[in-house]
């Protein structure tokens, strides 16, 4: 397909999703400071911004964003991985003006920030509030491995897949 | 409470003090909302006037915000499908399919032919249902009283036959992992039938009413034209879009169930598209939803309604599924991620309403407060689908 312009993204990893499983047909995992020209790629393409999602992991917050075109239908997800204890990533809101509320919504349920962002104030929960409500109880987080499919063709997960494969007989 | 505190709390709250004063100071801050008819629901809109027109638009969400997705951690995979016939009220259907149909991409599950069926010509007469509620409220929105008593008259109808299938009459919970609950009955086959003709001599007479008059004309034409580079940037989908001149389906772009053996078209407006073309292009998507209702219904297979392979207990796999189907007032998307435990991981649902109504605050600058409900209305908005 015409995937081209997510081939050539600066990223940490890519990886090519099975559609029919996942709903996606590329992934890309990118660093935080990647994060901005991968956007603005996305938007030079002709995509828009479906959606910003946060999933809470035990090796941080999983940040996805939803990418999807009209002329050349087709989801790219880019994610970033930021950790516990000090959630920043870089908004998006610059370029996809929509993110804007889909950042202030991810503020208000995890605690994400992200920076730059030209008015981070709640937008679904009270003001004073206080608490995160989506953020998970640490002995409830899941390891990322095998949860999402960033990690999908990496060494380890070959690697684990290869055991699996050998016990399952 | 300090006396100076007292009044602080008396002049405003956080959503009006956080609007910075603006270039002039002659300028009001009014509250649309959350209680004004016009806002749906419970939408509020913090506005900055200046005499009749809008210098600024704020909108505040959140007043029936339910925590939908939390929910979707603390219930099982089952557990969790009567939330979504409660996210949008008026096209529960959709958000039905959607959620199903990620859960049955992320665990593999195959749907029956005959459900796949059921499911477009029932989630194509509930968007019929959803669009006559837009058109009588939009048009009570702009002053006129009589077409929403048009509208329900005919929606009865429609849910009198929904009824006989799924059992409720709004918030739907019908379909399940590998197909639908319960089977159509002869009964609904003929009377959705007849109930389509029926509608063929009533859409030319919403027209002759409605769509040719001209003051609603007055009050929708040149009103709120969103471009192509607006829509883009806030991620419109639906009728928002296509009245810009986009025809950007789901149905079409990213075919699920059984929609590419149908023919239909997808009405769309022309490029800046207004108010009226969001109208128009809502008024014609009821006659395509009909043509594909009726085309369904002239091929429903015979066979079961849940797959035979259906899962009796569903067990999910670890990893993650985005599943998007088109609704009512645009693309409703479910993200799926789950850790193979018996509740999903995490649920984030995509509400088209919600990118839809974010780009109001820059369409709504510069216009009179008047047209401003117009453009609400234009944008068909469901508040408890954007609080979720």
């Amino acid at each position: 397909m015409h995937f081209d312009w997510v081939d050539r993204l600066d990223a940490e990893r890519k990886t090519d999703t099975d559609y029919g499983k996942t709903g996606s047909y590329r992934e890309v995992f990118l660093r935080t400071d990647q994060l901005e020209a991968a956007a603005q790629s996305a938007w030079d393409e002709g995509y828009f911004l479906e959606d910003v999602s946060v999933v809470d992991v035990q090796e941080g917050f999983l940040v996805v964003y939803h990418f999807d075109s009209w002329e050349r239908p087709g989801r790219v997800t880019f994610k970033v991985l930021v950790p516990h204890d000090n959630p920043r990533v870089p908004t998006i809101s610059g370029i996809h003006s929509g993110a804007a509320w889909h950042e202030r919504e991810s503020f208000d349920f995890f605690g994400v920030i992200f920076e730059g962002h030209p008015d981070l104030k709640p937008l679904l929960l009270p003001e004073d509030l206080g608490f995160h409500p989506l953020v998970k109880k640490p002995e409830d987080r899941a390891p990322l491995q095998g949860l999402a499919a960033v990690a999908g063709d990496s060494k380890e997960a070959k690697e684990a897949k290869e055991a699996e494969a050998v016990k399952a007989p | 409470m300090r006396p100076e505190e007292a009044f602080r709390t008396l002049s405003g709250d956080f959503y009006t003090r956080s609007l910075q004063p603006g270039p002039t100071e002659d300028t009001l801050i009014l509250n649309m909302g959350p209680q004004h008819p016009s806002t749906h629901g419970v939408l509020r809109i913090v506005l900055e006037l200046d005499g009749e027109y809008i210098v600024r638009a704020e909108p505040v969400l959140g007043y029936i915000h339910r925590m939908h997705e939390k929910m979707g951690e603390v219930k099982t995979f089952a557990q969790y499908l009567p939330n979504m016939g409660r996210v949008d009220y008026l096209h529960a259907l959709a958000w039905n399919w959607a959620y199903v149909g990620a859960v049955e991409k992320l665990c593999g599950i195959e749907v029956s032919e005959r459900a796949e069926y059921i499911r477009v010509i029932t989630a194509e007469m509930n968007r019929i249902s959803s669009h006559f509620v837009w058109w009588g409220a939009y048009l009570l929105d702009l002053g006129a009283f009589t077409p929403i008593m048009y509208a329900f008259d005919d929606r009865e109808w429609l849910l009198d036959l929904l009824q006989i299938v799924t059992g409720s009459r709004l918030t739907y919970c019908y379909f399940r992992f590998g197909g639908v609950s319960d089977d159509v009955t002869p009964e609904f086959v003929e009377g959705t039938f007849r109930w389509c003709e029926r509608m063929r001599s009533r859409l030319p007479m919403y027209k002759a009413l409605v769509t040719d008059n001209i003051i609603l004309r007055k009050r929708c034409e040149e009103i709120g034209p969103i471009d192509l580079d607006m829509a883009r940037r806030y991620g419109a989908t639906g009728p928002v879009l296509r009245g810009s001149g986009v025809a950007y389906d789901v149905r079409r772009a990213e075919p699920y169930s059984v929609y590419d053996r149908f023919h239909f078209e997808i009405p769309v407006g022309k490029a800046g598209g207004d108010a009226m073309d969001r109208y128009l292009v809502r008024m014609a998507e009821m006659e395509q939803s009909l043509n594909i209702i009726e085309q369904a219904l002239r091929r429903l297979p015979p066979g079961p309604v849940m797959h035979e392979k259906a899962p009796k207990r569903l067990k999910a796999p670890k990893g993650e599924a985005y599943f998007a189907v088109e609704g009512a007032r645009g693309k409703i998307g479910v993200h799926l991620v789950s850790d193979g435990g018996k509740n999903p991981y995490r649920v984030k649902l995509r509400a088209p309403g919600f990118s839809n109504l974010s780009l109001f605050s820059e369409l709504a600058k510069g216009v009179l407060l008047a047209d401003a409900v117009s453009i609400l209305g234009s944008l068909d908005l469901v508040i408890p689908e954007i609080d979720r």
